[in-house]
């Protein structure tokens, strides 16, 4: 995807830095760098995929991207801006759904809607477009203990959606669910995705998952966690599954292998 | 109730009974011995009931045979007779009246200070800390032991039985509530935030809700405490309600009045406590079933 190069820079975090102070037994505070010089440039539209080993801070990239966090070093620009707290161009789909029980499904998907105080049949209009997009158009108002987990990562994803952020955060968003509805879903996302030309940040731990979804993979190295290299995925879009098969797929899974190996066998033993 | 009869219709059937009765009893799909339902469920009526009216017959025999003398005990049907009579001449309803409103006065005064106080206590972990210590003291202070204090401070008229009240009925609902708002999951808030909510919006739309089950439980309970500390309150120096009117029947002999008395609390109280679970089940619509799914 060379065009995707050239396109204009989305977010970028420079020197990003997080280092809690950990109290666990008085007197003996101890120093948690979790995150330390990351940089990284996601670029307008693009499909990146943050991957790496669990412990290694992702999750962390994430809730600062989200606003929810407060880096201790560096800065993250959106749109060249200095980002302060929660930006409203940004969407978050959380690991494990994080829908909220007492909302019936279409109540769930309108809440971000709610927020910005949209009328109330406007809100209405606009989720059930959003839950026909993933395809739970009739699920509306069953509540979500109702649902099987892949349809609550759809619903998710549906209210992430409804209120228009310029950027998706998902973080492991399919981590929770079995492995074939795990690729559906995964289909199913590129497929939203290629329609509503958004920037995706896709945090993941799944190197398949990584390279099937994204333009860039983006690997990180175990804590502290920095950028270690970055893996442009040439594969042709639209893809579809026969695309895991292929010779490149095989070649890129192989090589993102290479360079987490190191990462993976480091964080094994002490944990 | 439902685990309990599908247990006793899980036992083998000996005779066959007529089915036709059998779809009314539940939607759920029918069971291979389905008439045994029918009698499954005569055998939990018979269950639920048999204790009950072991006591009515008890409590009317004693004094009937005179092994409890019935100028201490009167049998129910002469605690009957005295209900009727306080319904027919109305005057029931004077009790009544002055009893629902101190109790619902109360109950409310201490449902909306417990729940304010339970929310700023659970969200601020630092007026926590500084307010436990302070709280885990004066909620062991009995309302009862309180009510000189009350009536110093506010006489004797209503608003010192209605304090009476409050503080028994308050401790329930703060307690829960801050133990409901700590234990919503980082992750709904997380989740709002990053929506762009504001404060009011997490507190009304996000904590609320999610610390409700756990509100609703408190109020329970406070709905209980409110009983008992109307009944302490109405029987010193009070001039209706049920309290009084049980302690006043007392006091000029008028023993089936007295026990009419304690049965209206009773029946109060049951009410009050089935107004409330009523409300729970309304408000909790959608944890119907959340117990099998997750």
């Amino acid at each position: 995807m060379s065009s995707v190069s050239l396109r204009p820079d989305k977010i970028v975090a420079e020197h990003l830095g997080l280092t809690y102070v950990d109290q666990g037994t008085p007197g003996q505070a101890r120093r948690n760098v979790v995150l330390q010089d990351f940089n990284l440039s996601v670029r307008e539209g693009e499909f990146l995929s943050v991957l790496g080993p669990s412990g290694c801070g992702k999750s962390s990239l994430l809730n600062i991207l989200a606003g929810l966090v407060r880096q201790t070093q560096g800065d993250v620009r959106i749109d060249g801006q200095i980002l302060s707290g929660v930006s409203r161009k940004l969407g978050v789909v959380f690991q494990g759904y994080a829908l909220f029980p007492w909302r019936t499904v279409i109540e769930n998907v309108e809440i971000g809607l709610e927020i910005r105080d949209v009328k109330r049949a406007e809100r209405r209009e606009q989720a059930a477009h959003f839950l026909s997009l993933v395809g739970l158009q009739a699920y509306g108002n069953h509540y979500p203990h109702q649902l099987s987990g892949g349809m609550r990562q759809r619903a998710a994803i549906a209210r992430a959606l409804a209120y228009g952020p310029e950027v998706l955060l998902m973080d492991e968003p399919f981590g929770a669910l079995d492995a074939q509805t795990r690729e559906s879903l995964q289909s199913e996302l590129l497929a939203i995705w290629e329609k509503s030309a958004k920037t995706v940040v896709f945090i993941t731990h799944s190197i398949d998952e990584a390279i099937f979804l994204s333009d860039r993979v983006a690997i990180m190295t175990r804590g502290p966690g920095k950028v270690k290299a970055i893996m442009d995925i040439a594969l042709p879009r639209p893809r579809d599954d026969s695309v895991r098969n292929s010779a490149e797929f095989l070649a890129l899974r192989q090589r993102a292998w290479e360079w987490l190996k190191t990462e993976v066998a480091e964080t094994a033993q002490p944990a | 109730m439902h685990n309990r009869s599908s247990a006793t219709a899980s036992l083998p059937a000996s005779e066959p009974f007529a089915s036709g009765a059998t779809a009314s009893q539940s939607k759920q799909p029918a069971l291979p011995a389905a008439p045994s339902r029918v009698r499954a469920h005569a055998v939990h009526i018979f269950e639920r009931s048999i204790a009950l009216v072991a006591f009515l017959l008890l409590w009317e025999l004693l004094p009937r045979v005179g092994i409890v003398s019935s100028a201490y005990l009167s049998p129910p049907s002469a605690v009957v007779v005295a209900i009727a009579h306080l319904f027919a001449t109305g005057e029931v309803w004077k009790h009544l009246g002055s009893s629902a409103f101190r109790s619902i006065a109360g109950l409310l005064l201490a449902v909306a200070a417990g729940i304010v106080s339970g929310f700023l206590l659970g969200w601020f972990r630092r007026a926590e800390r500084i307010a436990d210590p302070l709280y885990q003291l004066l909620r062991q202070v009995s309302a009862f032991a309180l009510f000189p204090v009350f009536m110093l401070f506010l006489g004797i008229g209503e608003s010192s039985k209605i304090a009476i009240i409050v503080w028994a009925a308050f401790w329930p609902v703060l307690l829960n509530t801050l133990a409901g708002v700590k234990q919503v999951e980082r992750i709904f808030i997380d989740c709002a935030r990053s929506m762009g909510a504001t404060q009011k919006f997490i507190f009304t739309k996000v904590i609320l809700p999610a610390a409700l089950p756990q509100i609703l439980t408190g109020i329970r309970l406070a709905g209980a405490y409110s009983i008992t500390a109307l009944v302490a309150a109405e029987m010193i120096g009070a001039r209706s309600g049920l309290g009084f009117y049980t302690l006043n029947s007392q006091e000029t002999f008028q023993i089936p009045d007295m026990y009419a008395g304690i049965v209206l609390l009773a029946l109060f109280g049951l009410l009050i406590n089935y107004g409330l679970s009523m409300l729970e089940r309304k408000l909790l619509r959608w944890r119907v079933g959340i117990a099998q799914n997750g």
